[in-house]
């Protein structure tokens, strides 16, 4: 009796993580260098900063951006829900600017958001899309994760998910 | 000793302590120390290669850059830079744990110049990731080198100051290891003296311990001895366990005790010793007497030599005294070797209880003796004797012998007791005891059994005739005079003998029969022996019932008075005469004639007299009171009686008692008693006729009969004893010529005569005829009690004659 009242706790608990994981994996959270002065930001910027509209943070810094390789869901969902736009229709047009002599902004892709975390951290422009659930990890600790148009990723109506 | 232990383990335990605190704390100091050498050693090391990384990590870092522009190959190195940084920034904080001001200032100035170029750093890496290699070669040349170059002299100059602490830090806990080695070397030998000490301690406690067992031990076999002593076991038992004491508690010790047999020192027990010497001390007595110590020293030298021989050295030699400073013993102590001691203690514990243990046997031995012997005389008393007897008659009965036992009685002791006094008395007693002793066999046995009584136990004989030889050696014994106190005594004896078993079987009845004996003996007149018959027994035992009997009427108030009327011519109660009656509740009423001259030889007539005496006329002035006639009531005075100095005074202070007329009492007194004692007697006969009282010779006729004498004996009155008033006959006999003749020559000297016994008209008639004035006898009253005298004297009663007296009054016939 007891061993299966402690398996149906298990199971329950199981459920609620996996659920949990699930609700939190559908999200994104927007993070910088915790020296950046910048906590918030609204999608339209977040918009502006990964069409390398915006080259410089408001303190001056130069904007690095950081991004996750092309399969990944970041990656996916940056293009579809974010930038409205495809992968490659992505990099034919920071192609473009790179090719009119524009100052480009600075691109780096990472293979994950642990990576990402880490690169943040050292890098005071930068800036990256992660999911939401990477921010248990240890290298995400020290990253500064910024409001969406006032709202943080568990929030009603957060805007990246 | 024992005093200082406890203030000595005080202080040692104290400064124990504070070693050991003061070691402790040195202790603590010197790893407090260590520790700091030990971090200084490691952060150093570890400053060093955390810098030495940094700088190599840095110049990786940059060489990738310049190689791979893939930031996820470029960050696993930049996390290598990273954690050497922060191993410095926790060197760093392990050497601010130092508190050392110089370390202090050194490691804030590292400190500072390493965090200036971990900024430098920091956007070094910020560019390589960036993937801005040559801002980054620019920023490293310009300012990281100079940046990395100021945190290594810092760094360097920390490294020296920390190697000076070290040093530093070396020498003070050099210095306080050494501290902390004395203090605990100190602490270490408080600890050692004070569990030497404790050790000590134990030590003396258990020896206290073991000492006290053996106290108690030794309380105990005391005890045990004291208890054999008081319970009077065997003298050898006594000293056995005495002696014993010496190889219990000293190993290889041994002892012997002699104790007092009369004049010498007997060889009693010893322990430990060899056979030989044994022997050689039962061989020899030690004299005892005072003058005799240098021969007793010499003869306890031979046999110290004696037991020399072997192997044994006589180390104690302790004289044994009574509570009166008496030798009574020797307590000998013998060691095999020198190095066998012998405690003090011990010895004299052993000497203190043979002493009492002797003492008390001595004593014992010396009650047993007084409580069976007598003590004048030496021989056994009625007690031994007894069982003496009883044992000859066992013997007699197994070897079919017969046995005679002898009681002598001395006669006339008393006497000589008396006149010669006490002293010559003893010495009479015991030159007797030692004639007697010597005289006889010597299996025949001695005994003194009462004052001046003797028993001779003559065992081994055949016939009666045997023990008339022993009587014949008896009265040998007692023949030639003895010289006591310049007087030479000649003593006589009455014996009577018992044998066994044709007297009895049984020593109590043997003893009785023969004392019979010898009272039927001394009843003839002494100096002579008779041997037991069974009719003597009878007779001597109503002798002795009435004797046994007779001591206790007067206290139990057997005796009692009646009174016998005496008639005048005229048929007129002329007087009463009392007399005495005895009535025992075993005897019965026991005639006068049997218990009065018992009570004479017992000396309890002067007793039994004046009881009389006072109950007459004490009786005598009642009726006085009561306002009868009283006539004279005459009284017995026995032979003794008169004699007795005091007798007159007596007589006169019961009449002043009792205020009845000394004119009324008339004392009767026998011829007999009268003429042995005459001189005696008159003095107290004339004291009291002077006052009034009346003296009349009774039984007159039965002893010296001495016509002439009655001339001179001052009586009033004279009674004809019964015997010859019943041998009176009218027709004339030698009775009546005599009676005549004594009524006569009575009156010639105005005398009145009174006839005793007059059982007959004829003698009264005969009596009358002859003049005797005064008539007493059945025929005319018997003796009757207080009660019927009283009725006599009434007035009518008196008119009431009686045949016989209207017969008296009638005259001859």
């Amino acid at each position: 009796m007891v061993r299966l009242v402690m398996t149906l706790t298990l199971a329950m608990a199981a459920l609620t993580f996996a659920s949990l994981a699930r609700s939190l994996s559908s999200t994104y959270a927007v993070i910088v260098h915790r020296s950046n002065p910048t906590s918030s930001i609204g999608v339209t910027d977040l918009r502006a900063f990964f069409w390398g509209e915006t080259k410089q943070w408001p303190h001056g810094a130069k904007v690095v951006l950081v991004e996750r390789d092309l399969r990944s869901d970041v990656f996916q969902f940056l293009m579809q829900h974010v930038l409205n736009t495809t992968a490659v229709e992505y990099q034919r047009r920071l192609a473009n600017i790179e090719f009119r002599g524009e100052i480009s902004v600075m691109v780096r892709i990472l293979n994950s958001d642990a990576a990402a975390c880490k690169f943040v951290f050292n890098v005071p422009g930068s800036i990256a899309l992660i999911a939401t659930g990477s921010l248990v990890l240890p290298e995400c600790g020290a990253v500064q994760l910024v409001t969406v148009d006032g709202k943080l990723p568990g929030d009603e109506k957060y805007g990246l998910r | 000793m024992k005093r200082l232990l406890k203030p000595a383990l005080a202080a040692l335990t104290l400064a124990g302590i504070y070693g050991s605190v003061l070691g402790t704390r040195a202790l603590k100091e010197a790893i407090t120390r260590s520790q700091d050498l030990y971090r200084i050693d490691t952060v150093g090391s570890q400053l060093e290669s955390s810098l030495e990384y940094e700088t190599q990590e840095s110049r990786r870092a940059f060489q990738y850059a310049l190689a791979i522009s893939d930031p996820n190959e470029q960050l696993p190195y930049i996390d290598q830079a990273r954690a050497a940084s922060t191993h410095v920034q926790q060197a760093l904080q392990q050497l601010r744990l130092l508190q050392s001001e110089e370390i202090e200032a050194q490691v804030n100035e590292f400190e500072s110049s390493w965090e200036a170029y971990s900024r430098v750093r920091d956007e070094i890496v910020a560019s390589v990731l960036e993937g801005d290699t040559d801002a980054a070669l620019v920023v490293e040349k310009g300012r990281g080198q100079p940046a990395f170059a100021a945190a290594l002299e810092n760094l360097h100059a920390l490294k020296t100051s920390l190697q000076r602490h070290a040093s530093g830090s070396s020498r003070q806990v050099h210095a306080i290891l050494v501290r902390c080695a004395v203090s605990l070397a100190a602490f270490a030998t408080c600890m050692l003296l004070i569990m030497a000490l404790l050790v000590k301690a134990n030590r003396e406690r258990r020896q206290a311990l073991e000492s006290l067992a053996a106290e108690t031990e030794m309380e105990e076999q005391r005890a045990s001895i004291l208890e054999m002593v008081s319970t009077h076991a065997p003298l050898s038992r006594i000293l056995g366990t005495i002696v014993d004491l010496a190889p219990k508690y000293v190993p290889g010790a041994g002892a012997a005790i002699w104790a007092a047999a009369g004049a010498d020192l007997h060889f009693q027990v010893a322990a430990c010793l060899p056979q030989a010497v044994l022997d050689g001390f039962h061989q020899r007595s030690l004299p005892r007497a005072t003058e005799d110590a240098a021969r007793r020293g010499e003869l306890e030298r031979e046999q110290n030599a004696l037991a020399a021989q072997y192997g044994l050295l006589a180390v104690e030699s302790k004289s044994l005294h009574d509570a009166g400073g008496q030798l009574i013993g020797v307590l000998q102590l013998f060691a095999r070797g020198l190095d066998c001691k012998v405690d003090q203690t011990l010895t004299d514990q052993m000497a203190q209880l043979a002493s009492v243990g002797i003492e008390n046997t001595l004593l014992y031995e010396r009650l047993a003796f007084q409580a069976q012997h007598d003590t004048l005389t030496g021989l056994p008393n009625r007690l031994l004797f007894q069982d003496l007897v009883q044992q000859a008659l066992q013997l007699a009965r197994r070897h079919r012998k017969k046995a005679a036992v002898v009681w002598i009685d001395l006669d006339r002791y008393k006497q000589i007791n008396d006149t010669l006094g006490h002293r010559i008395g003893d010495e009479l007693l015991s030159e007797v005891a030692r004639r007697l002793t010597s005289g006889l066999r010597e299996s025949d046995t001695v005994a003194r059994v009462g004052g001046d009584e003797f028993t001779v136990l003559a065992h081994d004989i055949n016939s009666s005739g045997d023990a008339e030889t022993v009587v014949a050696k008896i009265v040998a014994c007692l023949r030639e005079p003895m010289l006591l106190g310049g007087h030479a005594v000649n003593v006589t004896a009455s014996m009577g003998i018992s044998l066994f078993p044709d007297h009895g079987e049984d020593p109590i009845v043997l003893l009785r029969n023969a004392d019979l004996a010898m009272y039927s003996a001394k009843r003839e007149g002494g100096n002579r022996h008779h041997l037991f018959r069974p009719a003597l027994g009878d007779t001597m035992q109503r002798r002795l019932q009435l004797e046994e009997h007779l001591r206790g009427a007067l206290e139990h108030q057997e005796f009692s008075l009646e009174y016998q009327p005496l008639l005048n011519r005229n048929g007129h109660l002329d007087a009463l005469e009392a007399l005495l009656r005895w009535t025992n509740p075993a005897l019965g009423r026991v005639s006068p004639a049997d218990f009065i001259p018992i009570a004479e030889e017992m000396g309890l007539i002067l007793s039994i007299g004046e009881w009389v005496t006072d109950t007459a006329c004490r009786q005598g002035a009642e009726w006085l009171r009561a306002g009868y006639e009283v006539p004279r009531i005459a009284v017995n005075v026995s032979a003794v009686q008169i004699i007795e100095k005091g007798f007159a005074s007596m007589v006169q202070r019961v009449l002043k008692q009792y205020g009845f007329p000394a004119a009324n009492l008339e004392l009767e007194i026998t011829e007999t008693a009268l003429m042995n004692n005459l001189d005696r007697a008159l003095e107290q006969i004339e004291l009291l006729r002077q006052i009034g009282v009346r003296f009349a010779i009774d039984d007159f006729g039965t002893g010296y009969s001495s016509l002439s004498h009655l001339r001179t004996l001052p009586v009033d009155c004279v009674k004809i004893d019964r015997s010859f008033i019943k041998d009176l006959a009218p027709q004339g006999s030698g009775s009546t010529t005599l009676v005549r003749g004594i009524i006569g020559l009575a009156h010639n000297l105005e005398l009145q005569v009174v006839a005793e016994g007059v059982e007959t008209q004829e003698q009264l008639s005969l009596l009358q005829s002859m003049g005797c004035d005064i008539n007493q006898g059945f025929f005319l009253h018997r003796p009757m009690a207080r009660e019927a005298v009283e009725k006599m004297f009434l007035p009518a009663a008196q008119s009431l004659r009686t045949p016989r007296e209207e017969a008296v009054l009638r005259g001859p016939v």
